[in-house]
């Protein structure tokens, strides 16, 4: 996608979201007056902006855009974005039905043996999730984590 | 005068320094680790204060307090992930510091500008002490929705190279604010029968997934942190440029006083300060600043800014806490909790019986502020080297910070979810140049507009902005924004010509700047 499609977009992602939670308010929900004052109007200025950016994406130069856009880094064949977006996603997942010890654990020894990453670094990554997760946040500080994996939850 | 030597001397008691010295590396752990912030310090904490003597139980609570937004910084500067909410500013040019492999330049001109702050907060507090009722009391609804309408101000100017992408963040911020029950009437709205969203949108799951996410997405290419130098080799971290970070919060110092002065009064302020203080200093460093363009790209004013009132904010927070025992900010209701507990009741009754204590209490604010600072600049240099680790090892280990951080604030997996999908949003913010910032700054607002607007409208009418302190803060912000427009003008001439020097001499003007300092 280039810059000024990606700059359309956001403005037209901007533009349904705010215009849809309004109409939806007035007209399904049917909140008072009272209640819409102010989302109707931080919506409307949402709305506005969203329809200045519309017709910016279209007026201003390429230069422009590219220059107000922070590309992220560029990895080998086995980092691209989408890859780096299923990994994010297959962490949320883990974390729920196997508990944060497992579920991150495996994880991480998935991740970096992927990425092929030395035994010591794949060991040592392991063990500071461990520590984190178990020893600092579950034991020493006292924050009530989901360890076990959800079968074994009360 | 006697009650300041009173105090003084219940500060300089053995068992308070020991306890001192026991807090500061507790808050800065709480700080360090993301999602966790002061008020779970505190609520962790305050059990153990039980059976303590008053000053003591109370040194406990306030040293480990004070501390948290100073540990913030070092994960918000090396790693890009606001430790608590209110180091999210810092992250705007701290970060990019960090990449350009200059993590302990900026990490020690956060932490000596934090600790400057922080002295600063507490010699207003002793300065305000005798004298609070009148200031405090003249703050009404009113006063307090042209406060937020300064931030709102700010918007635009978080915005980045484009204002407007800026209010248009800004403005998704404050809708997305209006999510759940309406303070001032409890209907809930926009929750679409889902029950998490009765509550509407929490700050840590979206500072998390705005800030963090994106920032370990970019890791996941297997980059480190910190940039390498052309010829490959790894930037080196010295104390002498932790020296030169701290040197330069004191060079800076109108930036510094400025920030944390303005930290302080936002403090001061029921339910105004703690997150949007330093968003507000930040806003008001770049308006302020002669080189406004370099925020958001490593300019050492913009950490400088946001931490001088980071700590400063404490201070502030702490005079209508003692004086009144209305709490300052959501952690202040913590440390009521810790006086109660304690057998004592804030308010004009306890300064009146207490006042040694009260000053006893701002000791222990400057004594936490210089150690935990002092700490984490010795450590600064072996801290840095966070950002020479490989992206693929660091990458996993965030994440785990990340999900723990969001889990443990509600004890809900609702909150991890929330993360990758503002994670989403952060990325695509991210990409196309939207400002994090101003969203977050504009979420954080919505509540404080609509609560006091709603306030002032009931009880003073249509016309509540004539109020002489509400004339002079809407005069402040017009103020603002034409000297914004002016240096706005001025900085584009200014970056014509530096981009001129540039392709005569070669390089950017930042690798200028740093060829001068190193």
């Amino acid at each position: 996608m280039t810059c000024r499609q990606g700059n359309f977009f956001s403005a037209a992602f901007l533009f349904l979201f705010a215009s849809t939670m309004l109409l939806l308010a007035i007209f399904q929900w049917e909140y008072s007056t009272k209640v819409l004052q102010f989302p109707v109007l931080s919506g409307s200025l949402l709305v506005l902006c969203a329809i200045w950016l519309a017709i910016r994406s279209f007026t201003a130069t390429e230069k422009e855009l590219d220059d107000e856009s922070e590309l992220f880094s560029e990895g080998n064949r086995r980092c691209s974005l989408l890859k780096r977006a299923l990994w994010l996603s297959a962490l949320f997942p883990l974390g729920y039905v196997f508990g944060f010890v497992v579920g991150l654990l495996s994880f991480s020894f998935a991740y970096t043996s992927y990425h092929g990453l030395p035994w010591w670094q794949r060991i040592l990554t392991g063990f500071l999730i461990f520590a984190v997760v178990y020893i600092g946040f579950n034991e020493l500080l006292g924050v009530p984590l989901p360890i076990e994996p959800m079968w074994m939850r009360e | 005068m006697s009650d300041l030597l009173n105090g003084l001397m219940s500060f300089a008691r053995w068992d308070v320094l020991l306890v001192l010295l026991a807090a500061v590396p507790v808050g800065l752990v709480f700080g360090v680790l993301p999602g966790l912030g002061g008020l779970v310090a505190l609520s962790v904490l305050l059990p153990l204060v039980y059976g303590m003597e008053p000053i003591v139980g109370l040194a406990f609570l306030l040293a480990s307090y004070a501390v948290v937004s100073t540990g913030g910084s070092v994960t918000a500067i090396l790693l890009g992930i606001p430790g608590s909410p209110s180091n999210a500013a810092t992250i705007i040019d701290g970060y990019v510091l960090s990449r350009r492999g200059r993590a302990g330049y900026a990490l020690g001109a956060a932490l000596s500008s934090s600790a400057l702050g922080g002295v600063i907060g507490a010699v207003v507090l002793f300065a305000l002490l005798p004298i609070v009722r009148p200031v405090v009391m003249s703050f009404g609804s009113p006063e307090t929705f042209f406060l937020a309408l300064l931030g709102i101000s700010y918007l635009a100017m978080l915005g980045g190279g484009s204002p407007i992408k800026g209010l248009a963040a800004g403005a998704l911020g404050l809708f997305l604010g209006t999510f759940g029950y309406q303070s001032t009437t409890g209907v809930p709205r926009f929750w679409m029968e889902i029950d998490y969203l009765l509550d509407g949108f929490r700050l840590i799951p979206l500072a998390l997934g705005m800030f963090a996410i994106p920032e370990i997405v970019d890791l996941m290419s297997g980059r480190s942190i910190a940039a390498k130098r052309p010829d490959g080799r790894q930037m080196e971290i010295t104390h002498k440029q932790v020296w030169l970070g701290a040197r330069a919060s004191v060079i800076r110092k109108w930036v510094l006083i400025r920030s944390s002065v303005l930290g302080v009064f936002l403090g001061l302020i029921p339910g105004v300060g703690s997150e949007t203080a330093p968003f507000v200093t930040y806003g008001a460093a770049k308006q302020a600043s002669k080189r406004p363009y370099q925020f958001g790209k490593g300019s050492i004013e913009g950490v400088i800014g946001p931490e001088g009132s980071n700590n400063a904010k404490d201070g502030g927070a702490l005079v209508p806490t003692l004086a009144f025992g209305v709490p300052g900010s959501s952690a202040m209701v913590l440390l009521i909790g810790g006086f109660l507990l304690l057998g004592l009741q804030p308010g004009p009754k306890f300064l009146e019986d207490n006042m040694d204590m009260a000053y006893g209490l701002a000791f222990v604010l400057v004594g936490a502020n210089l150690i935990g600072a002092l700490v984490l600049l010795l450590l600064a240099k072996h801290l840095a080297k966070i950002t020479l680790l490989p992206g693929h090892m660091l990458a996993p280990i965030l994440l785990t910070l990340v999900v723990v951080g969001a889990y443990s604030t509600n004890n809900n997996f609702g909150d991890v979810l929330f993360v990758f999908i503002f994670g989403a949003v952060g990325i695509a913010m991210k990409a196309y140049g939207f400002s994090r910032p101003a969203l977050l700054l504009g979420f954080v607002l919505a509540p404080l507009l609509e609560t006091y607007l709603y306030i002032s409208l009931n009880t003073y009418g249509n016309w509540f902005f004539l109020r002489p302190i509400c004339l002079v803060l809407a005069l402040f912000i017009v103020a603002g924004a034409v000297m914004a427009t002016i240096k706005s003008h001025k900085a584009r001439k200014e970056i014509k010509a530096e981009k001129a020097i540039q392709q005569e001499e070669g390089g950017t003007p930042y690798d200028m700047q740093a060829r001068k300092l190193f």
